[in-house]
């Protein structure tokens, strides 16, 4: 892409009434060496200070006083305008920088025939400069001065090697890989945490114990229905026997079948009665006449209160619009502020729909004597059991009387394997229920619903950190790869600048020698701790023209007084160069640089000079042309 | 607009000595490419961080 400056114009900045540079000549094509003569105090580096603040768009984090201080001195304007005019291939593009001065603001413009609807409230640059633009470094090395020169030779610096990595835009690869550090924070937040080799066998570890435990508990489970079965199915024969050898004396079987059919109808009745007192000790009040007492005691308490009767936080909400308060004295601002501040510690409406429920309910309850009844039942009942097997009892004794103890044995025998059998359902009930209300102390160490709910969770929780490891470790090998091309290609530009630059030194530095040895972060001169200024600016000129030859992207240089600090040696031999260096140069310059540098020009082919000029608090003005240029001497 | 050549050579290098399949070199130095003409997206890269095989020595660390 081809980038020129075909111009700009100040309006109201500082000493810049109304005035206009214009770099083209008569078909719009630009100089290739434009000369602008600015005396010390018509604003040379305030130019350059605009143009970069244009092209960087860095006037946005300008301070208020940043901005005023363009202000012209003695004047009362408001707003002053800063218009450059740039041209990227065939599209013209123009930036206004807008300098506020009464409110202290800076903000842009911008225009171009690609762009509908004239200007637009914005700084737009064309998409493929925007990440070389949008580096205020990287802008300063085309338009330069001294101090940048300087920058590049600084043992402290990185200016050359940035310069190498902002304009072949290596450093873009920097952001690849911070897309990448994005998308792995992405996966791991979704994941349960920080992925590393040692969580991701942690939470396999967790995965694996959640299994074998849930394992464990199926195989306790099937086991022991395995043994329920078994037991029943004893005891079944038991009591089969046990009731054969009582059938034996037809007496006994008669009682016998009696007092079985009293048990069964006995048990069924303690199953109910215990089922009802449940449900009675659900409502405490029925169980404890203390407690049924101290409820009521509340509901009185709470009708005395008469709590809460009203909706106390709205009354004292309306109360604070009116203006009199229900005691005659006005409602002021203050007064109103207190009585919204004092509402908030009274109930609400939503507040009072709980309180008011509450008190409902301990009014209409009715304490029922139906536990009392059930409690005494139940003791008949049980005593009621116990004689029935004092019944059987007998009748088993009666038998080993008459000469058969086995049936002692089976009777003792069946009571055993029914204990077991009640305690291995309770086993198996705890083991397999989903019921946590009446079956308390459950975990995952002895219940199966709970161990698979805690295998499922262990299972996602690794697959999740897992996935997001796998996800990481790609990652970072993709990192590597994109560090390793940057760093490569690095070195490999690096090269190739030391070799060329070397090349355009020889020509600017003729009676010494003076060669760059490499690129380490800034120019390292080989056998040299230190060159002349003159020197310097030679190295520094002729690594920006390497670098800039060499780019995809044809730039402008703009330069402010590029060999003030020079001999006349090197001043004569940068004044070759530059023209050389940049299909267009801008140099601004003081008269003092005429000698040995400017008047190198006069015999070079399209040339433009212009002199801007004005004297001590008068507006500068622009006057073309070379003879003006070359009289013009600036006042000591 | 295309890389300038000491980024190609350094791309073609990287591939080169890298042991991943092909489909990820041409997916890889494509992604270069792109990115630095100001296109690729996160789900892009994603997918071609995917192409990356890993070796079963992972969880040894």
């Amino acid at each position: 892409m081809r980038i020129r400056i075909l111009g700009w114009q100040y309006e109201n900045i500082r000493r810049m009434k109304e005035l206009s540079v214009d770099l083209t000549k008569e078909k719009g094509e630009v100089y290739r060496s434009s000369l602008i003569m600015m005396p010390n105090g018509t604003g040379k580096t305030t130019t350059l200070y605009l143009i970069r603040a244009i092209l960087s768009g860095s006037a946005k984090d300008w301070r208020e006083a940043d901005v005023r201080s363009y202000c012209p001195p003695f004047s009362d304007v408001s707003e002053g305008k800063f218009i450059l005019k740039i041209e990227f291939d065939e599209d013209v593009y123009y930036y206004v920088l807008h300098l506020d001065y009464e409110t202290g603001k800076a903000w842009y413009e911008t225009s171009s025939a690609m762009m509908e609807g004239g200007y637009e409230e914005k700084r737009r640059i064309p998409i493929p400069l925007r990440g070389i633009f949008d580096n205020k470094e990287f802008i300063n090395r085309f338009v330069f001065d001294g101090e940048q020169a300087r920058k590049t030779l600084n043992s402290g610096s990185r200016e050359a090697e940035n310069a190498i990595l902002y304009l072949y835009q290596l450093d873009k690869l920097d952001r690849l890989s911070d897309v990448m550090d994005h998308l792995i924070h992405t996966y791991q937040e979704q994941s349960t945490g920080r992925a590393t080799a040692r969580s991701v066998k942690v939470f396999q570890g967790k995965a694996e114990k959640r299994e074998q435990i849930y394992n464990a508990l199926l195989q306790d489970g099937e086991e022991l229905e395995y043994r329920l079965v078994q037991i029943k199915d004893k005891k079944r024969r038991y009591e089969n026997k046990y009731h054969e050898i009582l059938a034996q004396d037809s007496h006994l079987k008669t009682e016998q079948e009696e007092l079985m059919k009293e048990n069964a109808v006995n048990q069924d009745d303690i199953t109910r009665t215990i089922n009802g007192l449940m449900n009675c000790i659900k409502k405490p009040y029925n169980l404890q006449l203390d407690y049924h007492t101290r409820l009521k005691t509340l509901a009185e308490n709470m009708q005395v209160l008469k709590l809460p009767k009203n909706t106390a936080q709205e009354f004292f909400k309306e109360l604070a619009e009116s203006n009199e308060c229900l005691c005659g004295h006005c409602i002021g601002e203050r007064e109103r502020k207190i009585i919204l501040d004092k509402a908030k510690e009274y109930l609400g409406e939503d507040s009072l729909v709980v309180v008011n429920s509450i008190k409902r309910a301990l009014n209409e309850y009715e304490r029922e004597d139906t536990c009392d009844k059930l409690e005494k039942h139940l003791k008949e009942l049980l005593e009621e059991e116990t004689q029935i097997e004092h019944g059987l009892n007998r009748l088993a004794l009666q038998m080993a009387e008459e000469g058969n103890q086995e049936v002692l044995q089976l009777r003792d025998e069946v009571k055993r394997l029914g204990q077991q059998i009640i305690d291995g359902e309770r086993k198996l009930e705890r083991l397999s229920t989903n019921d946590y209300i009446t079956n308390t102390g459950l975990n995952p160490e002895n219940n199966i619903p709970k161990a698979k709910t805690a295998w499922d969770e262990a299972k996602v929780n690794y697959q999740k950190v897992s996935g997001a490891y796998d996800f990481t470790r790609k990652a970072e090998r993709m990192k590597e790869y994109i560090r390793r091309v940057k760093n490569n290609a690095l070195k490999r530009l690096k090269t190739y600048m030391v070799q060329e630059t070397n090349k355009k030194i020889e020509q600017l530095v003729e009676n010494d020698i003076v060669s760059i040895k490499k690129i380490d972060g800034h120019l390292v001169l080989e056998g040299k701790d230190g060159v002349s200024e003159g020197q310097t600016l030679a190295v520094a000129y002729a690594f920006i023209g390497t670098l800039f030859e060499h780019s995809q992207y044809e730039f402008p240089f703009i330069v402010d007084s590029p060999a003030a600090p020079a001999d006349l040696s090197v001043r004569r031999a940068v004044a070759q160069i530059l023209p050389q260096l940049f299909e267009q140069t801008v140099i601004l310059v003081t008269s003092g640089e005429k000698k040995g540098f400017a008047e190198e020009f006069y015999s070079l082919e399209d040339v433009q000079y212009l002199t801007l000029k004005g004297e001590k608090d008068q507006p500068v003005e622009s006057i073309p042309g070379r003879p003006y240029f070359e009289q013009y001497q600036e006042k000591e | 607009m295309g890389l300038n050549w000491e980024l190609q050579d350094a791309v073609r290098e990287e591939t080169d000595s890298m042991q991943e399949t092909e489909g990820f070199k041409l997916r890889f130095t494509k992604l270069i490419e792109n990115y630095m003409d100001g296109m690729g997206s996160e789900a892009e890269i994603a997918d071609i961080i995917d192409l990356i095989e890993l070796t079963g020595d992972e969880y040894e660390d």
